[in-house]
């Protein structure tokens, strides 16, 4: 492990990771303060940058967006009460009313500190499991993996939230038909392609990213505009006031940062789950922890309700690429955005990737360390500089999105199809979010759609076609079953609701 | 009366799964492959029913409320501007290889501002032919060529 972490070290000091991981803190912490544009939206405005680089500055690159983005979201939150990102959506209970009473910039250092605390400890607990989980699933065979792709979807649906789990099932099942379109890769048979060259080798997965989010995105922003906020911004700007903390805040501080960090890994490990949900449970916990005193400043710009979702959602982060790194299951949207990029880099993530590639796996979780260090010491006294590129008018940026995306998947290809389909996969997806369905699983389907009908041929040809490999081995049955309990536990919750609310409702003597 | 949004967005996956369905029987088989446990038509065939099945318990399940109605959802909607700009990357997309990358870039750009309410020329065209010549550059330095476009060629043939 330590040859290892030496390998990754020496990788990631590199003056050219260095300076990416600079430039992707910087990117995505301006993207993320940008409301509508999330973490993913940042990181597939990269992947197009990636393509000249080495897969370790690539991965570099984008791990520092992720966090860059997820701190421009808490910016954002702070200064204006409009979370860039979901996973700051938390953030802005204690945040803004900090703002409001002058304290932005205590808030902001309070957010800075809280990000590079749950970043640096979740990276450390990253460095510990990984490599051990790695080792484990060194042992994992075709129906292990086909059954760890089936927990990775069906978690997916199963943290979707109230009332959505059913649709989130819909996209993931639209994700992987997706996936089928283009030649299959065992029989090399055309599947869905309806004669079409343009077709035969499947929807590339950059194209998909780019016009379900970021174009979508920022067409959708346009489509629904919502108010404008330059002049909420001049103001919490002009009076950002100190960034100082004093010695009973940073007291206060430290055992939520410790609880929150520890909370924030662990949510984020769990396929599915990630930063927004992280950052709930730490500010609900922290909240039940509180005093009956300390309870009352909840929602009334709390240091403690600030840094506990602060802390979290970096963490989350840093626990999100355990199952990327040592499964090669993302588990969450971003993540299989990352894992897209990586396959395209023509790296397998998973638990060769330990073995094989260990400079990739090592640097990435190194370059962590390094990411959270170059937020806390670049971003931190530039944030009043950062936030005044939000005044760009929404009139100049909306183009350059929607430029950046179609040049990005051109330059790739150098087909100008790829622009006309990509017109037609954003107007899909507006479609489809204005009917509320969301994009994630769908991009996680189509990411693992095509390895999970790889990995199930492959298990039904070993055990001669015979399903028996699903109950053979206990890791592959434990594994399914987790998978049903997922699936099954929101279902089950809104079938007892219905039943709930059906007996509620008074009888009225009609049969 | 219209129609709740779920129960909507229910009937759309089901139809999409009655097609993707229907078209599974165009994908061909390889001699032998039809008795395989698993062949090309067999996860096609599986995700077809599935959703299927999916969409079908969404539209008999009652309906969620909350969800509201159809034409709340689309209701308020500013769609000339996007209708627009998605003529212009259809535009974009038919005269990046005949105008080339710095005049279609432009162009694209200028329709883009213009749409979006930027009325000043002094802004509009600086900035849409300065980030497209720039951003050309940098991928002649990044080593990616762009051909000028068909337009510069027949130009400079007919000059």
């Amino acid at each position: 492990m330590l040859d290892g972490i030496f390998q990754g070290l020496s990788t990631a000091v590199l003056p050219i990771n260095l300076l990416m991981v600079s430039v992707g803190c910087f990117a995505g912490t301006f993207i993320g303060m940008l409301p509508g544009l999330g973490p993913i939206t940042a990181i597939a405005l990269m992947i197009p940058i990636t393509y000249g680089f080495d897969p370790s500055t690539g991965l570099i690159l984008m791990a520092g967006v992720y966090y860059g983005a997820i701190f421009g979201g808490s910016t954002s939150s702070i200064l204006i009460n409009a979370p860039g990102v979901a996973g700051t959506v938390a953030t802005a209970f204690d945040g803004y009313p900090m703002a409001q009473k002058g304290q932005a910039g205590k808030a902001l250092a309070i957010a800075a500190y809280s990000s590079f605390s749950g970043g640096t400890i979740a990276a450390i607990f990253l460095l510990v499991a990984a490599p051990a989980l790695a080792s484990v699933s060194l042992s994992f065979q075709s129906a292990d993996y086909f059954a760890l792709m089936v927990l990775g979807l069906t978690a997916v649906s199963a943290f979707a939230g109230k009332g959505q789990v059913l649709k989130a099932i819909t996209m993931t099942l639209f994700g992987i038909m997706l996936s089928t379109i283009g030649t299959d890769p065992a029989a090399g048979v055309a599947r869905f392609t309806f004669g079409s060259m343009d077709l035969v080798d499947g929807i590339s997965f950059l194209l998909l990213a780019m016009s379900t989010f970021a174009l979508s995105e920022a067409l959708l922003s346009i489509l629904r505009p919502t108010k404008d906020t330059r002049s909420d911004e001049e103001k919490a700007l002009k009076s950002l006031g100190s960034m100082k903390l004093s010695k009973e805040e940073v007291k206060t501080m430290v055992p939520v940062i410790g609880r929150s960090s520890i909370l924030g890994f662990f949510t984020g490990v769990l396929p599915g789950a990630g930063a927004t949900i992280a950052s709930f449970l730490a500010y609900g916990m922290e909240r039940n922890l509180a005093s009956a005193k300390e309870k009352l400043q909840f929602g009334k710009g709390s240091i403690r309700g600030l840094a506990a979702p602060e802390t979290a959602n970096n963490a989350a982060c840093s626990g999100s690429f355990v199952p990327l790194l040592t499964l090669g299951i993302p588990g969450s949207g971003t993540t299989a955005v990352m894992m897209g990029a990586l396959i395209s880099y023509g790296v397998q993530p998973g638990p060769r990737l330990f073995v094989e590639q260990p400079a990739v796996f090592w640097s990435v979780i190194i370059s962590m360390y390094i990411g959270n260090v170059v937020l806390l010491i670049l971003n931190l006294p530039l944030i009043p500089y950062i936030s005044r590129l939000l005044a760009l008018p929404q009139q100049l940026l909306v183009p350059f999105v929607l430029f950046f995306s179609l040049v990005g998947v051109y330059l790739v290809t150098f087909n100008t199809m790829d622009i006309h389909m990509m017109v037609i996969a954003a107007a899909i997806a507006i479609g489809l979010r204005l009917l509320n369905y969301p994009m994630a699983p769908m991009l996680l389907g189509f990411i693992l759609g095509k390895m999970m009908e790889e990995n199930l041929r492959r298990a039904l040809a070993i055990s001669d076609g015979s399903i028996s490999f699903l109950w053979e081995r206990p890791i592959t049955l434990v594994i399914l079953l987790i998978s049903i309990l997922f699936l099954a536990a929101p279902l089950i919750g809104n079938f007892r609701e219905w039943m709930r609310n059906r007996k509620a409702v008074p009888n009225d003597g009609e049969f | 009366m219209s129609i709740n949004r779920d129960k909507f967005g229910a009937l759309l996956f089901l139809c999409l799964a009655l097609i993707y369905g229907f078209y599974i029987s165009d994908i061909p088989l390889l001699f032998g492959d039809e008795d395989a446990p698993f062949n090309a038509r067999t996860l096609p065939t599986a995700l077809a029913w599935i959703l299927g099945v999916v969409s079908f318990v969404q539209l008999i399940l009652p309906a969620n409320e909350e969800a509201g109605s159809l034409s709340n959802a689309f209701r308020g909607l500013k769609w000339r501007r996007v209708l627009i700009l998605a003529v212009l990357m259809v535009f974009y997309g038919l005269t990046i290889k005949r105008l080339g990358f710095p005049l279609s870039t432009s162009l694209f750009l200028m329709g883009g501002f213009y749409v979006l309410g930027e009325r000043r020329l002094h802004v509009l065209i600086p900035t849409a032919v300065g980030v497209a010549l720039a951003f050309w550059g940098l991928l002649h330095l990044m080593g990616i060529y762009l051909q000028p476009g068909d337009l510069f060629y027949w130009i400079s043939n007919n000059a």
